[in-house]
């Protein structure tokens, strides 16, 4: 039986490496985005929060959005999300 | 879950500032932005590495609010001497409830009777009440007093002590034992009302102290008689006289002359004023009350009399006269006076008081 990161690796044609430092980001019923593997925060506005990912940003629109909790490496958006976007910098 | 601390600051670069704390490993939650004000959450364990890096960074922290458990720490580390009495108190309440502190006494008897025989106990104010035996108590108490029961009990600190006599029932009568009903001193029937018995006078009879007013026995048409309990009621009226001579002259009191001034303070009921120097005299006040110090100024006006003795004719004696009479003859007599005759004359008045009671 393949590990599950060995049957990413496959499915995505992705290096191991690559999926290990990469980001992710979740969006949950239109007003929660959790964020994975963010390198900080660029901008904090109630209806713009930006962060830093690997080679880009990740923008998060919408209106009253409130940071729920900030990590090392994730984050969590909570407000209405109208659009979650990724823009290589 | 751990307790959350709520930090509010004010600066710029807040983003950097958070990235910063993130660097650092400590987890922000709930942060809210307004303009340059910033406020974050952070776990209780992270709250003085956060305030330090604040501090370091010259952020303006405006607000700290603690949490939970932790918060509850702080509140405590803050106000120890409330904490102290606190603790106190809550001791002496554990301890006090096992206190007597007061002893609360209902029934037949009264509260320095029933202490009385709590104190040969040992019980009272001040007993542990864990150490009483309210059984032992209740039997003692019966026994001593002589009472029919007895109740102990306790709530809180209060010992509740309920003791009760046994109830008395009334002699029965025996109807077929002879009784008479006699007068009690002299006077006369006014009315006779009799039920069982024979009545041996009627209104308008004088009667004697001693004298019997309804025999107690029963007369049949054949001569025979039975003995009864007399059961009935008499009225009679009853008298007493007393004579006041006139003797030609009368003693009035009437003012020398003589006045004397002073002015007198009353403070909280209490009267601060000169004495006159009179040993008989009327007196006129005039009091001013000064509100709100509760102070009343008497200005006192005092006019010695003197008892003199004079000539006067029987007119002008007949008050005095007759009040003299009145009095004399009260004080001999023992019933409740109900009207007052009076008989004048040219050596004196005499006065008769009647009262009636009524003989059952």
């Amino acid at each position: 039986m393949k590990a599950f990161n060995q049957y990413l690796q496959d499915l995505c044609g992705l290096e191991l490496t690559t999926l290990a430092k990469g980001y992710k980001y979740t969006v949950f019923g239109g007003s929660t985005v959790v964020i994975e593997g963010h390198k900080g925060l660029c901008a904090f506005l109630p209806t713009q929060i930006s962060f830093f990912v690997g080679g880009g940003l990740l923008k998060v629109e919408g209106s009253n959005l409130t940071i729920k909790c900030v990590q090392r490496q994730s984050a969590v958006v909570v407000g209405k999300i109208d659009n979650v976007a990724v823009s290589n910098g | 879950m751990a307790s959350k601390c709520s930090i509010t600051f004010t600066g710029l670069n807040i983003n950097h500032l958070l990235n910063t704390l993130a660097a650092q490993n400590i987890a922000v939650f709930g942060v809210k932005r307004n303009k340059n004000s910033c406020t974050i959450c952070v776990l209780s364990i992270s709250v003085s590495k956060t305030i330090d890096l604040l501090n370091k960074k010259c952020y303006n922290i405006q607000k700290v609010s603690y949490g939970g458990l932790f918060g509850a720490v702080i509140f405590a580390k803050k106000h120890i001497a409330l904490m102290i009495a606190l603790s106190i108190f809550v001791l002496a309440l554990c301890f006090t409830s096992n206190i007597c502190l007061k002893v609360e006494v209902c029934g037949d008897f009264s509260l320095q009777q029933v202490n009385a025989v709590l104190t040969e106990l040992g019980v009272g104010v001040g007993t542990k009440l864990s150490a009483i035996n309210k059984d032992s108590v209740e039997n003692y108490l019966c026994n001593k007093l002589g009472a029919l029961y007895a109740t102990v009990n306790n709530k809180s600190s209060v010992l509740y002590v309920s003791v009760y006599l046994p109830k008395t029932v009334d002699t029965p009568i025996d109807l077929n034992k002879k009784r008479n009903i006699v007068a009690p001193s002299q006077g006369i029937v006014l009315s006779v009302s009799c039920q069982q018995g024979t009545p041996l006078v009627k209104a308008g009879d004088s009667v004697v102290k001693g004298q019997v007013l309804i025999e107690g026995s029963r007369v049949f048409v054949d001569g025979t008689s039975q003995h009864v309990y007399a059961i009935g009621q008499v009225v009679l009226q009853l008298s007493s006289t007393a004579f006041a001579p006139y003797t030609g002259t009368m003693t009035v009191t009437q003012p020398t002359g003589k006045v004397y001034h002073n002015t007198g303070v009353y403070l909280f009921g209490k009267q601060y004023q000169q004495q006159p120097p009179f040993d008989n005299y009327t007196v006129n006040s005039t009091v001013t009350a000064l509100k709100p110090l509760n102070l009343l100024i008497s200005h006192n006006t005092y006019y010695q009399l003197a008892t003199v003795t004079q000539k006067a004719t029987l007119e002008q004696c007949l008050p005095q006269l007759k009040q003299q009479a009145v009095q004399q003859a009260t004080q001999k007599c023992s019933f409740v006076v109900e009207e007052i005759l009076y008989e004048i004359t040219n050596q004196g008045v005499k006065a008769t008081v009647l009262g009636t009671i009524t003989i059952n």
